[in-house]
């Protein structure tokens, strides 16, 4: 369950989301021609009725948290200071790992282009497994993550014809 | 008649037709159940085997493939929290909460029983209703669709356990994503900002394994361990006949939802699903056990889901029109045999019509021991430490997302889109009406655009038939008892802590 402030702060976030899309995103980047015969068919008509849609939600999700806010405001004190306590003493190992994450996955999909994705799969494999996770399987990590990417490339290059990218120094059969 | 029977007859069980059904059933049942594979994927990748096949050869294996991919994606979702089919996202709901209590083999055999019921209503329905619920489905206009899908949202917002807000958010938010693309009419961009990979708008099935595989995959990452072996320590691995009867009522209506939605074009498994959960959890004595890991939830899905693959080939047999994107690669098959569905194929090939439907009938008893066999093989997924599972579904899930349209950008859609996942799981912003929202998403917006054009911008058209009416009538009465139950309930809670 999100806090109080957590609920309020999604609602605001909903409602800012939806006034950027009215009056920013849409204008922006949906393309209407110069003469539409009827409002209702012009491409920026149904994203706009959304982004309404998602406003008044936005709205209704803020009133509804003030209203419950008042009535509840006593008993959320004690536990949104525990919960920040807590939040702060694992958010930096959170953001860490986060990171290292998001590192794998621009790495994963950078090395695709050019040592094709058996070998980035396996090198991906590798690190998330035995890097990030710490796995004490090692054995196992090291047979499945160079047999599973292989199989796959067997399943898909050989038997649904699907253009697995090899990259530029080898290929595969 | 008795000749055209002898002829069918002689179809099914000659020329290796069992058997194809068979290994159809066994590759639908594995590809279902790899996440990223999905029953279309598998089919689409079998349709080039069947060419050199005899024609109910080839579309009895497609049909088995079809049907026990259906199946097959409820085995993820129940193991692993990842539906292997859009179909199966219902399935999660109370799968997943069995499986971490240790129930994955009793919720995996009530999904497997509920299937083949509701295979077999649905089967009923297709050789029994063909015609009347076609003639049906068939009098729907654009108006109609649209109130029919409008309906079906306003069903998936309900399901949203009592964040009545926040399903709407997720299913406002998914129709927006599912407007990226080129316009149909003009022909003018849609949040492309000039990228050309984005004028054929986001592939589903990109969208669905980003939503469903990656924010899991990111949660291990955050919180890595190896817990294996726990999931299958506790509880029974059957079901009990005594819980199968339990669960009797809601298999049997959500196999009759499934052939009424299947039968309607376009609509699909995994409405179908939702309905019948949504229903089964209104009527249900354990209401309040619905996504905490109901039994009869499990099996409500798995009934609502499966009850759509025999009736969705009504308008494709009767009438020539797929009903769904699977049907529209069985009926290529059809069509490379030089066979055209529709009304004529009745009097032309009824031979190869009742063949169908006998091997129809026979595929639900191959997919009770085919199924029963992968649930004792699959099940022991969960004793694969998370360590190498995790990975393995990471590579699993870029592979199935590069192959759909040998695109590496799609991979970073599912990135993106595993991200965002994470965030509404943060937020406690539920995925499945997100993802019902951006598959409808299309057909609402272009229903709602052919009545404008039709009516010239009369909104009346919204109204103009005792169907239409119907629909809006079932929207209305839901919203009334979707705001009902969520001020009953916080009221409840209000009063809970009131005692506290």
């Amino acid at each position: 369950m999100l806090t109080q402030k957590k609920e309020l702060m999604l609602g605001l976030g909903v409602f800012a989301l939806s006034i950027a899309l009215l009056i920013v995103i849409i204008p922006e980047t949906v393309v209407s021609p110069g003469v539409v015969a009827n409002a209702v068919l012009a491409p920026s008509f149904w994203p706009n009725v959304v982004s309404g849609m998602m406003c008044l939600i936005g709205g209704l999700m803020v009133v509804q948290r003030m209203l419950e806010r008042s009535e509840t405001e006593s008993s959320t004190p004690v536990s949104e200071v525990k919960g920040k306590a807590q939040e702060a003493q694992s958010s930096m190992e959170t953001a860490v790992r986060m990171l290292w994450f998001v590192a794998m996955l621009v790495g994963y999909y950078s090395l695709i282009p050019v040592i094709g994705l058996p070998a980035s799969s396996v090198a991906a494999f590798l690190f998330f497994s035995l890097f990030q996770c710490r796995s004490t399987y090692r054995m196992t990590v090291l047979s499945v993550g160079l047999i599973l990417p292989l199989i796959l490339y067997v399943f898909f290059f050989h038997i649904a014809g699907v253009d697995i990218p090899q990259g530029d120094y080898w290929r595969l059969p | 008649m008795i000749d055209t029977l002898h002829e069918a007859f002689a179809l099914v069980t000659g020329s290796g037709s069992i058997l194809a059904l068979a290994i159809g059933v066994t590759i639908g049942v594995i590809g279902g159940a790899i996440p990223g594979m999905s029953a279309t994927m598998a089919v689409a990748l079998t349709l080039p085997f069947t060419f050199s096949l005899e024609p109910i050869v080839g579309i009895l294996l497609l049909l088995g493939v079809y049907k026990g991919g259906i199946f097959g994606g409820s085995i993820p979702a129940i193991l692993i929290k990842t539906p292997g089919t859009p179909a199966s996202s219902a399935t999660v709901m109370d799968g997943y909460p069995l499986a971490e209590k240790g129930q994955a083999g009793k919720a995996l055999g009530m999904a497997l029983y509920a299937s083949c019921t509701a295979d077999i209503i649905s089967n009923l329905a297709l050789i029994l209703c063909a015609g009347w619920l076609a003639s049906f489905a068939m009098n729907f206009g654009p108006p109609e669709f649209f109130t029919l899908v409008v309906f079906s949202l306003m069903i998936i917002a309900g399901i949203s356990s009592n964040q009545l807000l926040k399903g709407v958010f997720a299913a406002s938010l998914g129709l927006l994503f599912a407007t990226i693309g080129l316009d149909l009419i003009y022909g003018t961009d849609r949040f492309i900002m000039g990228n050309t990979s984005l004028m054929g708008g986001l592939n589903f099935i990109v969208v669905l394994i980003g939503l469903f595989a990656l924010p899991e995959i990111i949660s291990f990452a955050l919180n890595p361990s190896d817990k294996h072996g726990s999931v299958r320590k506790l509880g029974g691995d059957h079901v009990t006949f005594a819980e199968y009867k339990r669960c009797f009522k809601s298999i049997c209506r959500g196999g009759l939802i499934g052939a009424v939605l299947g039968s309607i074009p376009g609509i699909g498994a995994a409405p179908s699903a939702f309905l019948s959960y949504s229903e089964a959890r209104r009527n249900s004595p354990n209401k309040d056990n619905f996504g905490k890991g109901e039994l009869e939830g499990v099996a409500a899905a798995e009934a609502g889901n499966n009850g759509v693959c025999g009736s969705t080939l009504i308008p494709l047999l009767a009438l020539g029109i797929p009903g769904d994107v699977v049907t529209a690669i069985i009926i290529g098959a059809f069509m490379i045999h030089g066979i055209q569905p529709g009304p004529l194929m009745f009097e032309n090939n009824a031979g190869l019509i009742y063949a169908l439907f006998m091997g129809l009938i026979l595929s639900s008893v191959f997919l009770l021991f085919i199924g029963g066999a992968a649930i004792k093989v699959f099940k022991y997924i969960v004793d694969v430490p998370r360590t190498i599972l995790f990975p393995s579904v990471l590579v699993l899930c870029v592979y199935g997302a590069y192959a759909i349209n040998n695109s590496l950008f799609d991979v970073l859609v599912m990135f993106v889109m595993g991200f965002i996942g994470y965030l509404m799981a943060r937020l406690e912003i539920p995925a499945a009406p997100f993802l019902i929202a951006f598959i409808l998403g299309p057909l609402l917006e272009d229903n709602f655009r052919q009545s404008m054009l039709v009516s010239g911008g009369d909104f009346s058209i919204m109204f103009r038939g005792p169907i239409t009416w119907f629909f809006w009538f079932l929207t209305a009465m839901t919203l009334f008892f979707l705001i009902k139950g969520h001020m009953n309930s916080k009221k409840e809670s209000k009063m809970a802590l009131d005692l506290e």
